[in-house]
């Protein structure tokens, strides 16, 4: 039973996570050197579900890729709040749609 | 009148309008961030237009925004502790304010903004391994720190006490002179073993000065500096911990905790315990590989400041006790042989105050009282031998500071040394307890003078004189060069001279664990020397990354050096004064390069060239390589939550002291060391709490096998732990975890 039960928990978790999706969303902030970017990154990157981050500096933008089981754009946004800029939302799409096992 | 009045008018508008096409009023603010000279933000400072009051403070991110005032174009920016900074506007945006701290805290040449390891912004060739750069190999404590650093190498004394000892520019690290937070430390007694007495976990920086330093900090430094600076009180409150355990059996604990009982003033604590509990003998000659060792460490500091007063103080404290020599499995399998043991036991405090107060922080005048005491109690024996030493040392050194014009600038100050040295020993198994007291005072006063073209050509000047009680009257110049003509390019200069006091046996008693006779001249003088180098420093992109290039060449020739005869007699070594020429050249060149965000990459090469008069001929310094690579490299993930560090050193070949002829016929030692590799590797992962980390020392596991002479035979005529030039262990592992607990 115990083995079943397992089994059962570790094909749901599995088919969750296949049907993961990744998204990447485009915050506009208000930084201005790449110290402010190193600054965002220190303080969001243990956000759960988070996996890259890029900047524009001149854009003041900065664009997160992440995992849309464990988190979403408005937690990371309120992230890069907390660390001290302003962050909205500009874009929020699908970079990654997965149906397949994942590697 | 009345048409003076509205022709002024008209000009007035007209100089609007044309200043406003010229794009300086468009920008109705000055945007820009505050920094101290290590990249820190500085929150509240205060930033106004000069000759005005108005201005603004920068918030808690270090930024600000500025609202524009006509006419004017120098904006001056002030904070507590640092000198006052004028820019002038050039309509640049954002601006980047950089203000140099006073003479409190750092020296005033020393500013930063790091390329690679170099500090770039200091007029001496100075290296700064930071926080991130003690993070990334185990570094528990001072004497592992410099695993990753070209300049600096660590080998062991011996194979019997653990003491570790360092070499800069080929020559030995009681030529370079130890500073914490620029107070000197760590000399007479300390030095065999001083650095085990810093734990990694309690450092925030070290900065390496190679070639003659500024006269500021006294006579001693012949081949460089090493300033050591503790987790400052005044940064963000917090709980530290810090848990380590290896694969030799030993358990660290280190805690750090500062606390700010008000805006004003400020408090830390740092805790360090380690214990070695497990017993090697790797290459079963009976001995431990390493002692067995016990270390209770624990530092308070006290950070106090107003407007004009800054006041830092510091007190610390260690317990040591070492147990090295024959193992417990040696003993219990000779149940009649007599096991051979050392035991060292120390305990040692110093404090410190310095004071400083701004007298007119526009133009950087600021005098500073520095007072610091220690006393160092040890004792030592190894087999029958003994060595106790009870040395107390009391310094006090009163500076002034100012900036006299633009580009000229003056430091001038008097300073005091007292040092009483009490030992009792026994080198000779029928004299035993003999005494010998030095004491020795020495007062002194400098003068340096600094002209500063802003910051593109900085030439330095300085002039000590100094009177000892022992050896009357010495004078100590020195001067540093730098030009930095442009972003690209920097070349620095130095020379000067550089003295210290030697005390034989405080320094060198692990020469005891050996059957050496000790014999030691009278009337040994002091060390004396010169050094000059040059050294030059290249930063340019490559594939928009940046690569940064340094070439740099040191000379120092010697007027008189403590000589350590090992050649002549292979069973006693003798110190004398030099009889003769003693010098010693280093070349070396490093670079370093980011490859992508997640990848960066060192590496080094250096030539070393040391010889020193024995008995009448000029030979290499035994145990000295030639020649020293290094190669390093960190990874990051895209997050930085992980990081894989690697080093890879390779160290040249040397010659042994001159071995002797055994009874069959064959050299009781090899005359010369093959060059060897050692190979440390990390991996960690960070976490919002801390990080846990993991990783291996000398994973190739080359080590010196045979590191004791005649180990089966510890109180015969043979025996010698002393002739060390590689590891004494192979591979180890290790593994530890931090936590930081944030107010």
């Amino acid at each position: 039973m115990k083995k079943r039960l397992f089994l059962f928990s570790a094909l749901l978790a599995f088919i969750v996570s296949a049907n993961a999706t990744i998204r990447e969303v485009t915050l506009q902030t208000d930084l201005h050197c790449e110290n402010c970017v190193k600054t965002i990154k220190d303080k969001i990157k243990f956000e759960k579900g988070l996996k890259k981050m890029a900047s524009d500096v001149e854009q003041k933008t900065i664009t997160l890729t992440y995992d849309d089981k464990s988190t979403n754009s408005k937690v990371l946004a309120e992230a890069v709040r907390k660390a001290g800029y302003q962050a909205t939302i500009i874009e929020d799409k699908i970079v990654e749609k997965s149906n397949k096992k994942k590697k | 009148m009345i048409l003076q009045k509205q022709y002024l008018l008209l000009l007035r508008t007209v100089l609007f309008i044309l200043l406003s096409f010229d794009g300086f009023l468009l920008q109705a603010q000055v945007r820009g961030v505050v920094q101290n000279t290590e990249g820190e933000t500085i929150a509240g400072a205060n930033i106004v237009w000069a000759g005005t009051n108005k201005g603004t403070v920068s918030d808690e991110k270090g930024d600000f925004l500025l609202e524009r005032v006509l006419g004017k174009t120098e904006i001056v920016t002030s904070y507590v502790g640092y000198v006052n900074d004028t820019l002038h506007w050039n309509g640049e945006s954002p601006v980047v304010i950089v203000l140099r701290e006073g003479i409190l805290m750092s020296d005033v040449e020393i500013a930063s903004r790091r390329t690679g390891m170099k500090l770039e912004l200091a007029t001496s060739n100075t290296e700064l391994i930071g926080t991130a750069d003690l993070l990334r190999f185990a570094c528990c404590n001072l004497g592992e720190s410099f695993s990753a650093n070209p300049s600096v190498d660590v080998s062991y004394s011996d194979a019997a006490t653990g003491a570790k000892q360092i070499k800069l520019l080929g020559l030995s690290g009681k030529y370079v002179q130890m500073l914490n937070e620029n107070v000197p430390t760590f000399r007479g007694a300390a030095t065999p073993f001083a650095l085990g007495y810093v734990p990694g976990p309690w450092m925030q920086s070290i900065q390496v000065s190679k070639g003659a330093s500024t006269v500021k900090n006294g006579y001693e430094s012949i081949t460089g500096q090493i300033n050591i600076e503790f987790l400052k009180p005044q940064s963000e409150e917090a709980l530290g911990l810090n848990l380590y355990g290896d694969s030799k059996g030993k358990a660290e604990t280190n805690m750090d905790v500062n606390y700010h009982l008000n805006d004003k003033l400020s408090t830390g604590l740092l805790v360090h315990m380690e214990n070695g509990f497990l017993e090697h003998d790797m290459n079963h000659d009976g001995f431990l590989d390493m002692p067995l060792m016990k270390q209770y460490n624990i530092l308070n500091r006290w950070m106090y400041h107003t407007d004009l007063y800054a006041l830092q103080a510091i007190i610390k404290g260690i317990g040591e006790r070492r147990h090295g020599g024959n193992t417990q499995t040696f003993s219990h399998a000779h149940p009649d042989a007599n096991p051979y043991s050392i035991n060292i036991g120390t305990n040692r405090w110093e404090s410190f105050v310095k004071n400083a107060y701004f007298i007119n922080p526009d133009k950087g005048s600021n005098v500073a009282l520095i007072l610091s005491e220690s006393r160092h109690m040890q004792e030592a024996a190894y087999g029958w031998k003994r060595y106790s030493v009870d040395e107390f040392n009391g310094y006090a050194s009163l500076m002034y500071e100012t900036d006299i014009a633009d580009t000229h600038s003056l430091s001038t100050g008097i300073s005091l040394n007292y040092d009483n040295f009490q030992q009792n020993y026994t080198l000779v198994a029928d004299k035993p307890y003999e005494g010998a007291d030095e004491k020795e005072r020495v007062s002194g006063a400098y003068l340096q003078y600094t002209f500063n073209l802003n910051d593109k050509f900085v030439a330095m000047g300085g002039f000590r004189a100094d009177y000892s009680n022992l050896f009357g009257a010495f004078v100590t110049p020195r001067a540093h060069i730098k030009w930095a003509p442009n972003d690209f390019f920097t070349l620095r200069a130095s020379g000067g001279k550089g003295y210290r006091t030697p005390h034989v046996l405080a320094e060198n008693h692990y020469m005891m664990a050996s059957s050496r006779f000790i014999v030691i001249d009278e009337h040994l003088h002091q060390e004396e020397a010169w050094n000059s180098g040059l050294s030059s420093s290249f930063q340019c992109h490559l594939f928009g990354r940046s690569l940064v290039l340094n070439l740099e060449y040191y000379y120092t020739h010697f007027i008189n050096q403590l000589v350590a005869d090992l050649d002549t007699d292979p069973h006693s070594v003798h110190f004398h004064n030099l009889q003769g020429t003693a010098f010693s050249h280093t070349l070396q060149a490093d670079a370093s390069y980011e490859f992508s965000d997640v990848v960066s990459v060192s590496a080094a090469w250096r030539l070393m060239d040391a010889r020193t008069t024995y008995n009448g001929s000029l030979r290499e310094l035994p145990l000295t390589s030639h020649y020293k690579g290094l190669l390093s490299g960190t990874w990051k993930s895209p997050l930085e939550l992980w990081q894989v560090d690697v080093t890879l050193q390779m160290n040249g070949g040397g010659r042994m002291p001159d071995p002797y002829m055994l009874v069959d016929g064959s050299l009781s030692w090899n005359e010369t060391y093959k060059p060897y590799q050692i190979l440390n590797a990390q991996v960690m992962r960070l976490f919002r709490w801390g990080s846990i980390y993991a990783g291996g020392e000398n994973l190739t596991g080359t080590y010196q096998e045979h590191s004791i002479i005649d180990a089966a035979n510890p109180w015969g005529g043979n025996f010698d732990s002393t002739l060390i030039w590689g590891p004494l262990e192979k591979a180890m592992f290790y593994a530890g975890i931090r936590f930081k607990f944030q107010h």
